[in-house]
Order: structure tokens, then sequence, then C-alpha cells
């Protein structure tokens, strides 16, 4: 699987001039739609214009869209019988269904196109799911050419527990229109011949789509405030009561929309002037090593859409998506959009919050945090902070969430670690409790993660292995690669990964190239250990300790003659300098086999030793004659390994903790049973 | 006049200190066989590695974990153990509450134990009788409940947000009422039983939950009254373990003893509600004078 995509001659060359942050992303395919909302009936009527361009060599032959509403249609969909109806917390409400019906379906000259339409199901063979649909086109489209349709549909939006639908007055709208799939030309994501990457809509998946321009025309009733992708270019007032918002943007692969006449706006500006100083620049650049001139950020109006009781959270809510906006753009490369919109989800609908979408996020939150003492759960601004993430990873580097969900996910999760490290003392301080980065993670971080690769389509985990080998433990192994090339040189292999992938569709192999290049070693087995194979990391130190060197005693037979040693003659002799003989015993207990740098300290005020655990080897004994007694051995800390504990180990006990956590425990448990009347 | 009965109940639970003493040995005892063998594992995965030190500064919940995933953890025994703990508890309650009320009502001679040891086996098999008549009506009303609140549940779904907090806040509410009325019935039916050594124990529960649904200022504000104080307390040692991260042996032995001294007082708050019980039960039901002895009623009739 993992093949070398860049000559690896090039980690012999002097580091590679950056490329400048692309403005424009290819423009593939363009829509311009025109929906309206039946608030009464939860339903959508819609038309659109699709203008295709072929982006490969080949002439294609027909086109594959995604129907997603169709996952929630029955009970006999793959989404359904896989999930049973249940995703994340959320169950699937009665007889809500949502569907996607196609009426119409046409070349732009006319020709009819509906009647050739078919459902396909490239991934399970399941007959009745109908969220991929594919059309034969009378002409293929040759290379370099394009094909423009137009779409007629009627959606019927479930009640929302997956991402999509209502709850009461309140729309989430997302994979909402029929969508084209990704033409995929030979050679990209190693393909060896071009062809349409079009999955269906799984329990675990998410989605994939090529970049262009949308114009989108939304009629509601005038009641409801409405939030969009893009920037909003007019409001027309209807003569129905109704009024149409037009939102238009470029460079994206999605639109999505909400509609709720509680919204309260609230409206802010990230200025790049304001909200990052001068020193935060500087600061930035030295560590991606760019010129100041191109970390430059641009204004953002954002604009937050919350709920009337929510509005004690506004300002948080705001300054989480500031601090998004300021520490991703500095690090990977400026947010290029002129809005952000963030949803908050009514009551009931939190199914639709905690999701991504071009320029449009939506968050959700709780009243219960309007105050003290959950005011100090960061929980708002995390899922803020790590919506925002998207933009970069699936948004503007636009990975294929079906096949190589870790790309998002699990770099959302890291680079979202890192932004609330900066932006915050913690994200989570009660009672004199604090949770930091990476502790979720390492709660999951356990000997049942041992059956799954991480680089797995998503569908294709074991059972409830999904959600952890997407976000936790690709963070796990992103923080481990850190620790393995050094903080410079990983945040300058993230932006040039950012750079030069931005509004492309790179692949896990592009990733490890870009890595290899600019931490200047070959970083191949690393990732085919972490990513591509199944296994867990847990090296351990399982002895550290120190004899005296005893000397020989006796009537012993020398150059010199015969002598006799007694024990008191040894005694004498020990007071002048004791040699200790200290042993250090390393472990692999994990399947991963990974070098690391181990430190060995000695004492009488001698300086620490650092030695290797090389790779391959499932143990290793170190032994030392000398003076000095070890006191302790560690090894360098990596997010990944299992287990903390076993990284380090001292010659002398010290109960001090345990007896702290035990004797608290005991407390707790005799609590408990003084609750029982005892 | 509740508050009156509860400080003067606590203030002689305050002076019965030995009986306060016992009974925390006793819930020690319950507790040790729990946390030992997790003590034990905790003392082989911290005591040789410098990295659970961090845990000297504060609680963190991956490290814990980390800890209690070794592969010769207890922590599957635990839970059992727990339970095995909380069966035996309860139990020893029963005892214990006869071998309480036998030395707070003075019966009995001779040294603090024996006379305890003398209460606990005397009412053992009444005041079992009660508790399991309690655990059933316990059981019957948490049904009762269960099936009202079923039928609140298509209220959870409301556009006002905090609609689903407040159901379940008003459901512990009354779950909790109905538990706190049970258990302090129970306590007042074994007052009743050992004060006038009845042994219709199941008609002693029932007498004594009508007079708690009947007086239930006097009776359920004496609990409270007394739940107050642990609740401040245990309140002060929260914000107290916030702010101080015990680090040192000595620190960590002084937390030990400061953990330890809670638990004693909340025996002696234990051993205060029960003489607030028995002075309440003694107002609202006095006890019937003892009958006339057949000798004494001849002499009366014969002058």
């Amino acid at each position: 699987m993992l093949r070398a995509t860049l000559p690896l001659l090039l980690l012999a060359l002097p580091a590679p001039a950056f490329a400048a942050l692309p403005e424009r992303a290819p423009e593939v395919v363009d829509y311009d739609i025109r929906v309206r909302l039946d608030s009464n009936e939860k339903r959508l009527t819609g038309r659109e214009r699709i203008v295709w361009r072929n982006p490969s060599q080949d002439t294609v032959p027909d086109l594959w869209f995604h129907l997603y509403l169709n996952a929630f249609k029955s009970t006999r969909t793959t989404f359904y019988r896989e999930s049973g109806g249940r995703l994340r917390r959320d169950d699937m409400p009665e007889d809500a269904w949502g569907y996607t019906d196609v009426t119409s379906l046409k070349l732009a000259d006319g020709t009819d196109l509906l009647k050739s339409m078919t459902y396909e199901q490239p991934d399970d063979g399941n007959g009745d799911d109908q969220t991929v649909a594919r059309v034969v086109l009378p002409q293929p489209v040759p290379p370099g050419g394009s094909v423009t349709l137009d779409v007629e549909w009627t959606a019927q939006l479930p009640q929302v527990f997956a991402r999509t639908g209502y709850k009461r007055d309140f729309f989430m709208v997302g994979q909402w229109f029929p969508k084209l799939g990704v033409y995929e030309p030979a050679g990209r994501r190693g393909r060896s011949a071009g062809g349409w990457n079009c999955h269906q809509f799984h329990a675990n998946s998410e989605f994939y789509a090529d970049y262009g321009r949308f114009r989108v025309e939304i009629t509601v009733p005038s009641r409801f405030v409405v939030g969009a992708t893009g920037a909003r270019v007019e409001t027309r007032p209807g003569p129905d009561g109704t009024t149409t918002y037009v939102h238009e943007q470029r460079d994206v692969h999605d639109f999505a929309w909400t509609a709720d006449p509680k919204f309260v706006e609230v409206k802010d500006t990230f200025s790049a002037e304001r909200d990052v100083t001068p020193a935060e620049y500087e600061a930035a650049a030295k560590l991606v090593d760019r010129p100041l001139a191109e970390m430059k950020l641009r204004d953002v109006a954002i604009t937050l859409l919350i709920q009337p009781n929510h509005l004690p959270q506004a300002q948080r809510h705001l300054v989480a998506a500031k601090n998004g906006l300021k520490w991703f753009g500095l690090w990977y490369g400026r947010y290029p959009y002129p809005t952000l919109t963030v949803v908050d989800p009514a009551p009931g609908a939190m199914g639709a919050g905690g999701m991504e979408y071009p320029t449009l996020i939506t968050a959700g939150t709780s009243f219960l945090f309007n105050r003290w003492p959950l005011d100090r759960l960061r929980l708002p601004e995390e899922v803020t902070i790590h919506e925002f993430g998207h933009q970069f990873w699936y948004g503007m580097v636009g990975t294929n969430e079906f096949e190589e969900s870790w790309l998002d996910e699990g770099f959302n999760t890291y680079s979202t670690h890192k932004v609330d490290a900066a932006s915050y003392p913690a994200m989570m301080e009660l009672f004199g409790f604090r949770f930091f980065a990476y502790e979720e993670d390492r709660l999951g971080n356990g000997l049942q993660r041992r059956f799954d690769r991480i680089r797995t389509p998503s569908w294709g985990y074991s059972p409830g292995q999904y959600g952890f080998n997407s976000y936790g433990r690709p963070a796990l192994a992103l923080g481990t690669l850190e620790a393995t090339v050094g903080e410079t040189a990983m945040a300058r292999v993230m932006r040039t990964y950012h750079e030069r992938f931005r509004f492309g569709h790179p692949s896990s192999d592009d990733f490890y190239a870009v890595a290899s290049e600019v931490a200047g070693r070959d970083l191949r087995d690393f990732f085919r250990q972490v990513i591509e194979s199944p296994g867990v990391l847990d090296d351990a130190v399982i002895q550290v300790d120190s004899e005296r060197v005893s000397a020989d005693r006796g009537v012993l037979e020398g150059p010199d003659g015969r002598k006799t040693v007694t024990s008191r003659d040894v005694e004498k002799a020990s007071k002048d300098g004791a040699l200790y003989r200290s042993t250090v015993q390393l472990r692999r207990l994990g399947e991963v086999t990974l070098p690391v740098e181990v430190t060995l300290n000695f004492d009488g005020g001698a300086p620490p030793e650092k030695r290797t655990f090389e790779p391959g080897a499932r143990w290793a004994r170190w032994r030392y004659e000398r003076k000095e007694r070890i006191v302790s051995a560690a090894i360098a800390p990596r997010p990944l390994d299992l287990d903390r504990l076993n990284d380090t180990r001292r010659a002398e006990p010290d109960a001090r903790a345990a007896t702290r956590w035990s004797a608290s425990l005991l407390f707790v448990v005799q609590q408990a049973i003084a609750f029982l009347g005892m | 006049m509740f508050l009156k009965d509860a400080f003067g109940g606590i203030a002689r639970g305050f002076r019965k200190r030995r009986l306060a003493a016992l009974l925390w040995l006793l819930n020690l005892l319950l507790a040790l066989p729990v946390v030992l063998p997790v003590a034990a594992h905790l003392r082989r995965q911290l005591g040789f590695s410098p990295a659970g030190d961090a845990l000297l500064g504060g609680f963190s919940a991956s490290l814990f974990a980390e800890a209690m995933r070794a592969p010769d953890s207890p922590s599957r025994a635990v839970p059992l153990l727990f339970v095995l703990a909380a069966a035996a508890a309860l139990l020893l309650n029963t005892l214990s509450a006869g071998g309480v009320l036998a030395v707070l009502q003075g019966t009995g001679e001779g040294p603090l134990l024996r006379r305890f040891g003398q209460g606990a086996g005397r009412f053992f098999g009444r005041f079992l009788r009660a508790g399991l008549t309690a655990g059933v009506l316990a059981a019957v009303a948490i049904g009762i409940l269960g099936a009202a609140f079923g039928a609140t549940e298509r209220f959870e779904d409301s556009a006002w947000e905090p609609m689903r907090v407040v159901l379940a806040l008003a459901r512990l509410a009354a779950m909790g009422l109905a538990v706190v009325a049970l258990l302090t019935a129970l306590d007042y039916a074994r007052i009743a039983l050992a004060r006038d050594d009845g042994t219709r124990a199941v008609r002693a529960v029932f007498q004594a939950l009508v007079m708690v649904l009947r007086h239930p200022v006097a009776t359920l504000g004496a609990w409270a009254a007394n739940a107050a104080v642990l609740v401040a307390v245990t309140a002060l040692y929260a914000g107290l373990s916030r702010n101080w991260t015990p680090s040192t042996g000595g620190a960590i032995l002084a937390l030990v003893v400061l953990q330890q001294l809670l638990m004693w007082f909340r025996a002696m708050m234990r051993v205060g509600l029960w003489a607030t019980e028995i002075d309440v039960l003694a107002r609202l039901r006095p006890a019937l004078p003892a009958p006339v002895p057949e000798a004494a009623l001849e002499t009366i009739a014969a002058s």
C-alpha cells in the first residue's frame, strides 16, 4: 500500500522552497441552485444547473451522483443497517424518514436523462440503498470538456439525528442536493486508472466532493433567520410571505444552510491586525520558516446564529472562532474566505451539532454552561475550534472522508489540541480537576485497539472502532510523529502539506512523502507500523537496579605469588571507591517497534546517558560497571505509547502517589458504605 | 422545634465518641477489603514509576486508567468486592442499629462493647424483619414512581431546553424523598421496637411510616438538619482538596488522618441522628407506662 511517491533522492537535497498558498481552487463543478423550503411539510423543492468539467485525460461516459438523504429513507438502507438507527448518541426518531426524489434530469439542450438513471451500490451491493445514482451520457465528455445538466428534485428532510434535518422549526440543511461524486484521474490518490469515486452513505462515513462555485437562492418563510455557506449577495422579499436569500461562494466543494425563526444573529469581525499581534506573526513565521509577508491573515466576517437562551455564551463562541482563525491560519495558511458562520442548533437537535461545512460550522451547547460552575467546562469552545479546524482538514485539503477518515478527523483532532493549548490553560477546570489535550485520546487507547489499521475505509473498521481510529488514535500518532521529528519540523511538515494540497485531494501516501521530505529522514517505516498496520505501541522499562561489585577473596595465586585476601581487606579497599554493576532491561510489549531514545540517570551528580532502543529488537539489556549507581531510566515520551507508567522506572520505590490515591479511594468507598447506613 | 431536636441530638452524638469510634471502625473494616487489592496494585504500578509521580500534583484520569489497565489489575474484581461489601454493610447496619440503640437507651450492663454486642444480638431478628419490610416498601414506591415518571417522558422533548433537566431533578427529588422517608421510618420502627421491646416488626414499620407522613417536619426535618451539616463539612473538605495537593509523606499522612477524622465525625453525626430520633419518638409517641404488678394492685384494692 505504501509507495514512495517522491523519489527519496529528494531527502538528500536542500530543503525545498515553499509553495505559496494557492488562492483559487480548480473549478471542476459549478452549482446554481434554487430551493424553496416548505416549513410545514419539512420539504425542499429544488432545481439546479450543474456544470461539470472533466479534469482528466479520460473520455468520461457517465456521471455519478450522491443522493445522501436517501440514507434516511427506510430501514433497508445501508446507513440504517449499519447504524441500527443510531449515530453518535442520537437515535433516529420514529417515522421521520428522509429522502430525495429526482423529478427531472436533463442536459442543457433538453435531452432527458432521467429514464437512464440507475441506483448503484458499489460498496455492499445492497439493492435497497439509493444513495448513489448513475447516469449514462448520450455523448461522453472528452478530456478537458464539460457537460451542463438541469436537475429538479424534491427532498423530504428527516427529523434530525444524523447531521441534517429538522426539529420543530429548526432546519439544518446539509447534503441536500444531488451532488456529483469525484472523478479521479489516473495518478491521483494512487489510482492506476481514472474513475468515479462515489461511495454509498455509510453509518460511519462522511463526504467527498470536488471544488467549484456555488450560487444558491434559498426561499423560506420570512419569519426565518437564515445562515448559509458563503457571502449573502442579495435578499429579496417575495409576494407570498417568503424571503429569498442568495449566497455565493467559490473554491468550495459543498454548500449547507440553516434556518430557524429563533436564531439570534450576533456579528463580529476577525481582524488580521487587531486579533493577531506582531510577535505572534513573527513567532509563527519562524516556526514554519516562511516569510512574514506570507503569514498575513485576512479579515473575516463572523456570524453567530445562537439560540436565545444560550446568549450568555455568545462571546465564548466568537472568541473560540477567532482563536481558530488565528492559530490555524498562522500555522497552516490563512483562511481564504471572507465569511464564517457558526450555528447553535435548537434544543433537541444536537444531532445537527458538531459538524462542518465550507464556511459554516455547527457547534452545540447547553444552557447549563451559561453559569457557574459548568461554565468552567470549555465544551462550546472545544467544538467550535474543532469544527472550524475542519475548514482546513476536509474543507481546503479535500481528503476522501469515506476512504481515509483519519486524514481529516485525526489531523483535525491533533491540530485542535494544539490550538486549545495555545488558547486556553485547560479545556476543563472544575473543582480543581483539569483536563488537557490528549487526555480523552489516551483514555481510549487500550489493548483492544490492536485489531484495526488506522488507514481503513470508514465502514471497514471492526465494530465500535471507527471513532477512536479516526480521531484519537491518529492524533496520538501525529503527536508521536512530532515527538520523533521535533516540534519545529512537525510544524513545517503540516504547513507544507497544507500548502501543497490546498484545494486538492491528497491521500495518505502524499502526506507520508511530504513528512519524509520536510523532516529530512525516511519515515516510511514509521507510517508503515503506525498507520498502515494494526498493533499497539508499548515499550517498557522492566528492570533498573544496581549491585555492588564484589572483589575476589580467598587464597589467590597471581603473578606476584600467593596472596590471601580476606573480607576485611575487601571492605577496606571498597571504601576507596566501590564499583556498581547496574542493569537496565527494556521490552517491547506491543507490536510497534520504533527507535526511541532512553535516558539513563545515575547518582553522584553524573550526567545522564542517552541510548537508543533500536527498532526491530523486542528487548534490550544494558549493563554498566561504574562508581555511580543507576537511579532511573526513562523512555522518551510518545503520546501513542499505551502505558506511560512503564516508560520510566526507578531503582528505589516511592510509595507516595500510590498511598495518596489509595487513601482517597478508601475515603470514597467509606462514604459509599456509610450511605448504606454503615 | 426540629432544629432544637436535631442539634440536641448532634451534641449527644459528640458525647458518645467511643460509640462513634466503634461505628467508624466497622465502616473501615468493610471498606478495606474493597480497597486493599487496588492499593497493592497501585503500589506495584506507581511505586517504581517516576511517571506516576504526576499523580502527586493532582488526579489524571488517563494515568489512573493506564494503571488500572495493566495486566494484573484488580479492576474486574473491585465491583464484585464492592457489591459484597455493600451487602455486608446492610447486614451489619441491622446489627449495629441494635447495638447503638442499646447504648443510647441505656439498656444492658457492663462496658460499651458488651452493651453494644448484647443489643446487636437481642434485636437482630426483629430489626432484620423491619429492614426487609422497608426494603419491600421501597421497591413498591420506586415502582409506582417509575410508572408515574414514564407518563412524563413525553414532556422531555420540549422546545423549552431546561425541561429535561427539570424533569430529571424532579424525579431525583421524588425518589430521594421516598427513600429518605422510608429509611427514616425504619429508624423510628427500630427505636420503637427497642424501646418497647416489641416483637411485631412489620407493624412497627407501618406505624412509623404513618408517623413520618403525619409529622414530616419533625421527623424529616431532623434528618435534613443532620444532612445539611454533613453536606457543609463535605463541601469544606472539597474546597480544601481543590487547593491542597499533598505530595510529601507528612502531608499525605495528614490527609489520611483528616479523611478518617471526617469519617469519625460522620459516625458521630449518625449516632446524633439516632439520639434525635429517640427524643422525637418520645415526644410524638410516648412509651406506654409499664403495667402495674398484680401484688401492687391487690395492695391498692386492700387499702
